[in-house]
């Protein structure tokens, strides 16, 4: 690793070089497992791409931002083995930076529900627009019974007896697709929980929400033409960010992305 | 104008050279020359809405009643503004709740981004997907209201998505958490880095 000051005098002549060229693009080095590399395919899109040399993460999270402290914003969690994103139509004359943090920790087993065979998908959409109580859903901290032993997920030897377990998923009575998931936390450092689905046709599971720490009940809504989902539900914690990179978009005047 | 590589996480101090030489703030998003406004505004509370610094919510489950927590800002006529500002959905017990109105004054909504108790922003006039959305996650809005050719455009996470088009002016900013007609509580969601510019 370089020293501080070498370090810094490479920065400085990087700097003054780099503030010669009209439409620079960087990548910074990395000193964590995950390297993010990117191309622009037109002048007002950037295709993103990620490698990461750790066998341990769950996935990632892909951010940007368009100062280089931030604030950064996610633009996906992805699965490991999904490693590209193309971020379109993007904003004129201006440099996007870009990060990838992997994150970590046990799933729960899944649970699977699925809405009732006798539901027409005329009615499940009918019921869709109409308000329903989902009230039930907010995310809450219901007292369990028994205690239980809580166990690090950042211990490879105690990640897995962290998970959290008892995971189930019913369809809320009060309503044609709000699933009620519970579940017991076993973790006594994560930083939240990951709620993922996979939907009948998904290839894998998405992230769809984060709850809090201690939080064991929310409430996920299915929609048209969504019949049947898998769910799990993962403690989590963030690890060390990838490399950041930088990308700068075309002028205004360029312009052409399309509007749906 | 972003000019140096950085490798993420070297100091502090590395990084305020980079800065100093050649690092400007570009948040605003389109061409300017922009300048930087601060219009006056009004929360309006009405119903279970309620305001905590950053914090907004609603915590009634009505489907009928009027609901919201939002920042009105001041009425504009002339010129292209823009707001930008991040939002994260703390919790959502509820169903189609809007985040971010541009209003026509006098008028009625214009351009209302929601959120679903699916998880995604949508468009409350035309219902329009915006883009998915990972509740408990932030996400950036940005609008620019163009007064001269009467349209407002949606950016969500630096990406155009759409446009809205024959506003009648004058236009004002909304933001917070209001139920819209088939919605309801309760939600909590953090509102930051409000800016707003001119043209």
């Amino acid at each position: 690793m370089k020293s501080f000051t070498a370090f810094t005098l490479t920065c400085c002549v990087t700097v003054l070089v780099g503030c010669s060229n009209p439409a620079p693009r960087h990548v910074s080095e990395t000193e964590t497992g995950v390297q993010l590399t990117a191309t622009m395919p037109s002048r007002f899109d950037v295709a993103l791409t990620w490698q990461d040399a750790s066998s341990a993460c769950a996935g990632h999270i892909l951010e940007f931002a368009t100062e280089q402290n931030g604030p950064y914003t996610p633009l996906g969690f992805f699965p490991r083995g999904h490693n590209i994103f193309t971020h379109p139509r993007l904003i004129p004359d201006t440099t996007f930076f870009y990060r990838v943090r992997p994150y970590f920790g046990p799933a729960s087993d899944p649970a699977e529900v699925s809405l009732p065979p006798s539901l027409s998908d005329v009615d499940y959409a009918a019921r869709y627009s109409q308000p329903e109580d989902y009230s039930w859903g907010a995310p809450e901290t219901l007292a369990v019974k028994s205690p239980t032993e809580l166990k690090s997920i950042r211990d490879a030897r105690t990640s897995a007896a962290a998970a959290p377990g008892n995971l189930k998923a019913v369809i809320a009575p009060q309503t044609v697709s709000g699933v009620h998931l519970t579940w017991i936390g076993h973790d006594t450092n994560a930083e939240g929980y990951l709620i993922e689905m996979k939907a009948e046709n998904d290839s894998d599971y998405q992230v769809c929400a984060l709850v809090s720490p201690k939080i064991n009940s929310f409430g996920w809504s299915l929609a048209p033409p969504q019949r049947k989902a898998s769910f799990r539900v993962r403690a989590y914690y963030i690890g060390q960010p990838s490399n950041l990179i930088s990308e700068k978009t075309g002028p205004e005047s360029e312009v052409n992305y399309a509007i749906h | 104008m972003y000019c140096k590589k950085q490798p993420y996480g070297y100091s502090l101090g590395t990084l305020a050279i980079a800065t100093g030489l050649c690092l400007a703030a570009h948040a605003q998003v389109a061409n300017g020359p922009w300048t930087s406004e601060s219009p006056g505004y009004k929360v309006q509370l009405v119903g279970s809405g309620w305001n905590s610094g950053n914090q907004w919510g609603i915590t009634s489950t009505s489907t009928s009643t009027e609901q919201r927590a939002e920042r009105r800002y001041d009425s504009f006529s002339t010129g292209t503004h823009q707001f930008e500002g991040y939002v994260t959905v703390n919790s959502l017990g509820g169903d189609r709740i809007c985040l971010k109105q541009t209003f026509q004054d006098g008028t009625g909504p214009w351009t209302m981004i929601a959120v679903s108790k699916s998880g995604y922003l949508y468009a409350v006039e035309n219902g329009d997907h915006l883009a998915n959305y990972t509740v408990g996650s932030n996400v950036r809005i940005n609008t620019i209201c163009y007064t001269g050719s009467a349209k407002d455009a949606i950016w969500i996470n630096g990406s155009l998505i759409e446009y809205t088009m024959n506003g009648t002016p004058p236009y004002y900013h909304k933001f917070g958490t209001y139920r819209t007609g088939s919605g309801a509580g309760p939600i909590t969601a953090t509102w930051t880095g409000i800016k707003f510019w001119y043209k």
